[in-house]
């Protein structure tokens, strides 16, 4: 039989766990900001510091303590980006990061392989690297690649480059790197450039975005505040990601982990948005539970799921794109 | 005093840190020597924990809550212990080398030992080469522990080696060497004596060299 339309409907569409009422959120966001307001991070660089200062943070240079006020961490959420194009050598390859849009990527920053030629337990190289690319390359699944590997047979001041060598001209997705340093990251935008057509092209057309991890609890090292200085001055996306071990380097509860997680990567906002205000900027995690028998990361455990959904959720929150560890 | 040491091995096991205590200020008190009370009573303790731990029956929370009952109980013979006795199985100098502000290994490394009966020194993170070289002269350690997670600061470990080489002290110590991207190859190519792939093998590659 015959049925008419209707006059306008809400649709639902797809899953999602739905950890948290907007009122929960609140909580954990309110805590957050308690914490950077009394506690404050630890950043551990000269530069980074009188940035935070010349922004109305409150710094004490013996400590390297810097502490955040409720209002400069808000308007930081404010002022980044919701919206960010991750391209590909091929435009058809580009990825854009908006709402609740999902990618996959590969997860990262391996130093062992199992040959998968003669099965062998080996260090990888920077052919690994090379291969890796290519691989995700191939792969529809994968959306952007993340260096997988990394060069164990160059030399450690310049691996990052080698890294970059080696990926960069195997794969026409985004790609996402850790670039060791500031100095090292300005020549890895150079070879970006080289490959597009100039830095103002990089600017349309970012290829490479940077990753950098705190440390959990509330730490960024001198190499992780140059990272988020230079990628904000240069125009590129920097993905501060943390990877706090419930148990382990944050709370054993998992909402108080997720309140440390959160101070961490705020803090890494909040320098990157008071070097350029708008900065790209993505609100990163691997944190998970630690496993408390072994003294193990549990990358693939339940805990580790529950927190990716509550960042993810965190970061909605908080209108910033997100990217979670998988399993 | 047998029984004694016995009670005061399963509140330690427990960990119940005032009991520990109050025992071993009994046994004190009853004429045992300090030296017997850290071996028969909280090292044997310890010993169990160990096993446990190694087993996966106990988590690292209850082996720390272990390790407090042995500190709290050590407050009170430290000052009667000879320093030698002290010092135990052995004194492990330990630190996260340059560059590198990654401590959870190490201070897992570094409860493990001393609840084997090792004495710790603990000299934290982005310790460089130079003030390695310091406190094993300083400190004179029977071995030095060196952690590292990062990649980049590994080439910091042959580093320190060498700089003992070139103090004239290499040869006054043993020295281990851990963390994730570290391996067995890289210890035996940079000059170094063990490798612990987990604090539990770090404790049993440690008691080897000195045995």
């Amino acid at each position: 039989m015959k049925r008419n339309l209707y006059a306008g409907k809400s649709h639902s569409g797809g899953l999602g766990l739905k950890l948290f009422t907007d009122e929960e959120l609140e909580e954990i966001h309110l805590a957050t900001l308690e914490v950077l307001e009394k506690t404050g991070l630890s950043f551990d660089d000269e530069e980074a510091l009188e940035i935070l200062d010349g922004g109305g943070a409150i710094i004490d240079k013996k400590t390297r303590i810097a502490k955040l006020p409720p209002y400069l961490v808000e308007d930081s959420i404010r002022s980044a980006p919701s919206k960010l194009l991750l391209a590909g050598r091929n435009p058809e390859r580009d990825f854009v990061m908006e709402s609740n849009r999902v990618g996959f990527t590969n997860f990262g920053e391996g130093v062992f392989i199992i040959d998968p030629y003669t099965g062998e337990y080996r260090e990888t190289t920077k052919a690994d690297v090379a291969s890796s690319a290519l691989l995700a390359d191939y792969l529809d699944e994968i959306d952007v690649y993340e260096r997988a590997v990394g060069a164990s047979d160059v030399p450690p001041e310049s691996v990052q480059l080698h890294n970059a060598e080696a990926w960069l001209p195997n794969t026409s997705k985004h790609g996402f790197m850790g670039p060791g340093n500031g100095y090292l990251l300005k020549k890895i935008v150079e070879m970006a450039a080289a490959i597009v057509g100039g830095k103002d092209k990089l600017q349309e057309r970012p290829i490479v975005s940077f990753i950098t991890c705190p440390i959990s609890p509330l730490q960024l090292v001198k190499e992780s505040c140059e990272i988020i200085i230079e990628s904000a001055r240069v125009g590129l996306t920097c993905n501060v990601l943390s990877m706090a071990m419930a148990g382990g380097s944050s709370p054993v509860t998992l909402a108080g982990t997720l309140v440390d997680h959160n101070a961490e990567i705020l803090g890494g906002l909040v320098l990157s948005q008071l070097t350029r205000k708008g900065s790209k900027f993505i609100y990163g995690s691997s944190t998970t539970a630690m496993d408390l028998r072994l003294a193990a990361a549990s990358v693939g455990s339940p805990e580790c799921a529950l927190i990716n959904a509550a960042v993810a959720h965190m970061a909605t929150y908080y209108l910033l794109p997100s990217w979670v560890a998988g399993g | 005093m047998e029984e004694l040491f016995e009670k005061m091995a399963e509140v330690l096991i427990a960990g119940k840190e005032a009991e520990v205590k109050s025992l071993a200020q009994e046994a004190l008190d009853k004429g045992a020597a300090a030296r017997d009370i850290l071996d028969k009573g909280l090292l044997a303790g310890m010993d169990v924990v160990g096993q446990r731990f190694k087993a996966g029956d106990m988590f690292i929370p209850e082996v720390l809550l272990c390790a407090r009952c042995m500190h709290g109980a050590m407050d009170i013979l430290k000052p009667l212990l000879s320093e030698a006795d002290a010092a135990g199985v052995g004194t492990y100098l330990i630190g996260t080398v340059e560059g590198d502000l990654h401590d959870i290994g190490k201070n897992l490394v570094s409860m493990m030992l001393e609840g084997a009966g090792f004495q710790v020194i603990d000299l934290g993170t982005n310790i460089t080469a130079q003030q390695f070289v310091e406190a094993v002269k300083e400190h004179k350690p029977d071995i030095l522990g060196l952690s590292a997670l990062l990649t980049t600061t590994m080439p910091r470990m042959e580093e320190t080696i060498q700089a003992l080489k070139e103090a004239g002290i290499r040869d006054q110590v043993k020295i281990m060497a851990g963390g994730a991207p570290v391996t067995q190859d890289f210890i035996e190519k940079i000059g170094g004596d063990a490798y612990g792939a987990n604090a539990a093998s770090a404790v049993e590659k440690a008691k080897e060299l000195l045995a």
